[in-house]
């Protein structure tokens, strides 16, 4: 029976009353996952999700940011159960499903989940051993110093037979052997966390790192546009503006391409070698008239990151690319590729922008939501 | 939500807008053009399209060694002479190559001429390219170039349009509409390789002419206790099974399908064109190509040749073919 959370005298919607969310078939949050996108997820004949009459898969997803709340919107209309949303500090939850357009109404305030009446002021590692959802987003920001929390908590997940989608390109670099590689992997959605080359990365994994002699990876959609408003003449402290707003970001190329390194060579992330998050400020833009000059010979520049096999640490740089080369990547996708010996593998994603991104982990979930949990 | 594609040692690739629409309401997502470009820099540019089967490598260069389709008409002292200009050539959308296209298993997007147009357009403007001197199509390629005619008349100075026409013959049609229920029949029933073997065959009858079979394929009938065989089968076969080792069944329809929907206003062209056509193609008749001829209101030039290769030949009548460009592109 759905408990009905009573509204608190703050004005708390009284609809966030948790009620078994419909058995509707799949439709489809967005435009990109209409049955006509060439690139997406869909096979033809095969429904995504479970199997008829198979129990719903019931989801938490830990993080309330952005993504989180636009994964929410297009989890209300999936054949599976949410039963818990968390922050760092709380978790409201309900075996029988999650009013989402109240849980999304409460989120989109920014207020956080423990001013929710009956929510539950429990540390994630306690919210996840309790609800034991079948499928577990990692959806939430999660900075250097709680890396070891998270991945703790993914392999509590993985454990205990649960599937585990992830978000955010340090953790899963920083478990990446693990998670690609090791018993679990089936189990272990990653193609949001890379952008969306996650599920090609792992559909060619074993050619891959059978042949693949080196990557590189490009895909840091801000510093792309600040390279090309410099390109198209706009000044370097306005293109900054414009590409880069008020916030401090962590380029997540390098963590990306660490996952990409410790799948494909086996190299193993270590504190000490791992490409530490870098943020912008760390990465100095090369000076305008340089960019220009680039462009007008007809190449371009974008912020790209490399390794080798047996080759030592990630190399990040800003580089001359040429146009009209895999590499030289609009600002709203990313780019890995391969040298192999019959040529270049490339592979493209477009989980970029928050609605690319909840679209991936959608993709992901959907995947893993048919898988039955095995303990 | 991604693409993967091989670029073997020669091969660009250019990024489409994350968000592409095809003309007829599909949207590829993330999409990908791999092209091929040689020649001088600062030469004029070429665009060198071929059949459904060609692609992005058009002949022989220091980047790419392999042997191109159109071998012997591009390169250094050709009638596109790769010393002079320079020649851009691209895979197909929804085909085989570097492209973007559908994966076996996955749904078959409706991509028409127009949109390999609006790909190529795309791919001229990343390459900063603001002017084309011709655009050299044949067969499906000249359909394509038509649409570049309506589509970006500024941005061409002329097409070459060989064994091609404003739309597909009804003949051509009826013909594609039975290998397409092949190669579908064969995605249902689990025999896709089969069917699109099979298919290639039943294409072969209608590039070639009754005169070019009937002077190769003389041998006598051999009955081995299945049935009977003739040479032609034997033919037949190998191009199905050459064919089906590159394509798969979702390629297939895909391109197969764009041609069947094609569709030019003639009168929308708005660029000069040279047409040249083949008596004894089956597949595109002299007569349809008259038609255009009269209904362009910028035509170059209109040249109909006999040949016994029918519509393949643009590929089997070089010296033809040459005497036509270097008329065009001079």
């Amino acid at each position: 029976m759905p408990v009905p959370l009573r509204a608190s005298a703050a004005g708390v919607p009284a609809s966030l009353v948790a009620r078994p969310i419909g058995h509707d078939t799949i439709t489809g949050a967005t435009a990109s996952t209409a049955a006509r996108d060439t690139t997406g997820f869909r096979s033809s004949g095969q429904s995504p999700g479970l199997s008829p009459g198979a129990a719903r898969a019931t989801v938490h997803v830990l993080g309330t940011g952005a993504v989180a709340r636009a994964l929410l919107r297009r989890l209300a209309h999936e054949p599976v159960t949410v039963v818990a949303v968390s922050d760092a500090e709380a978790t409201v939850f309900d075996r029988g499903g999650l009013s989402l357009d109240a849980v999304s109404a409460h989120l989109v305030c920014s207020a956080p989940l423990a001013v929710l009446p009956r929510a539950e002021r429990l540390a994630p590692e306690l919210a996840l051993s309790f609800v034991a959802a079948d499928v577990v987003v990692f959806a939430g920001g999660t900075a250097l110093g709680h890396l070891e929390g998270a991945i703790e908590r993914g392999r509590s997940v993985l454990r205990r037979g649960a599937s585990l989608v992830l978000a955010e390109a340090s953790v899963l670099a920083a478990a990446a052997g693990e998670w690609l590689l090791g018993l679990h992997r089936e189990r272990v959605g990653a193609d949001a966390a890379l952008g969306g080359i996650g599920h090609r990365l792992a559909g060619e994994l074993a050619e891959l790192r059978a042949d693949c002699r080196s990557v590189a990876f490009a895909g840091d959609p801000w510093s792309t546009a600040f390279v090309q408003a410099v390109e198209a003449g706009i000044a370097p402290a306005d293109a900054r503006a414009l590409a880069f707003g008020a916030e401090a970001v962590e380029v997540t190329a390098p963590a990306r391409l660490a996952a990409i390194r410790a799948a494909v060579f086996g190299a193993e992330w270590s504190r000490d070698a791992a490409p530490r998050p870098f943020v912008r400020d760390e990465l100095p833009e090369p000076p305008s008239e340089l960019l220009r000059a680039r462009a007008r010979r007809g190449a371009t520049t974008r912020l790209v990151a490399r390794v080798s096999r047996g080759g030592g640490d990630l190399q990040v740089g800003f580089e001359e690319v040429p146009r009209g080369t895999p590499l030289a990547a609009p600002p709203d996708r990313v780019v890995a590729v391969y040298e192999l010996p019959a040529g270049q593998r490339v592979h493209t994603g477009i989980a970029v922008t928050v609605e690319g991104h909840a679209e991936a982990l959608l993709g992901d979930l959907r995947l893993l939501a048919g898988k039955e949990v095995r303990t | 939500m991604s693409s993967t594609v091989t670029l073997s040692p020669g091969a660009g690739v250019c990024h489409l807008p994350v968000r592409f629409p095809l003309a007829r309401g599909a949207v590829l997502a993330g999409g990908v053009l791999a092209y091929e470009r040689i020649g001088p820099v600062d030469a004029p540019v070429v665009v060198v399209l071929g059949g459904i089967s060609a692609g992005r490598h058009c002949c022989a260069h220091e980047g790419a060694p392999a042997r191109g389709w159109w071998e012997g008409l591009v390169g250094d002292g050709c009638a596109i002479d790769t010393r002079l200009v320079q020649v851009l050539s691209f895979d197909w959308l929804g085909g085989v190559g570097g492209s973007t296209a559908p994966g076996e298993g996955e749904e078959v997007p409706f991509v028409g001429t127009e949109d390999q147009a609006r790909a190529l357009v795309h791919l001229l403007d990343e390459l900063r390219i603001d002017r084309v001197r011709a655009v050299v199509g044949s067969s499906y390629g000249g359909m394509v170039a038509l649409q570049c005619g309506v589509l970006a008349a500024g941005r061409f100075e002329r097409l070459a349009v060989i064994a091609a026409s404003a739309a597909s013959h009804p003949m051509a049609s009826a013909s594609r509409a039975v290998q397409r229920a092949l190669v579908e029949l064969g995605l249902r029933t689990g025999r896709g390789r089969e069917a699109l073997e099979l298919a290639r065959a039943l294409a072969m009858t209608t590039y070639r002419t009754p005169e070019e079979l009937g002077e190769r394929f003389t041998g006598a009938p051999v009955f081995d206790g299945q049935g009977v065989r003739l040479p032609v089968h034997d033919w037949l076969a190998a191009h199905g099974a050459r064919f089906a080792a590159r394509w798969t069944p979702e390629r297939f329809l895909c391109l197969n399908r764009s041609i069947d929907a094609h569709v030019v206003d003639p009168a929308a062209v708005r660029v000069p064109v040279a047409l040249l056509g083949f008596d004894g193609d089956q597949l595109v008749p002299a007569a349809q190509i008259r038609d255009l001829a009269r209904a362009l209101p910028h035509l170059l030039v209109h040249h109909e040749r006999r040949s016994r290769f029918g519509h393949d030949a643009f590929l089997k009548e070089p010296a033809v073919v040459a005497a036509f460009l270097r008329e065009v592109l001079r």
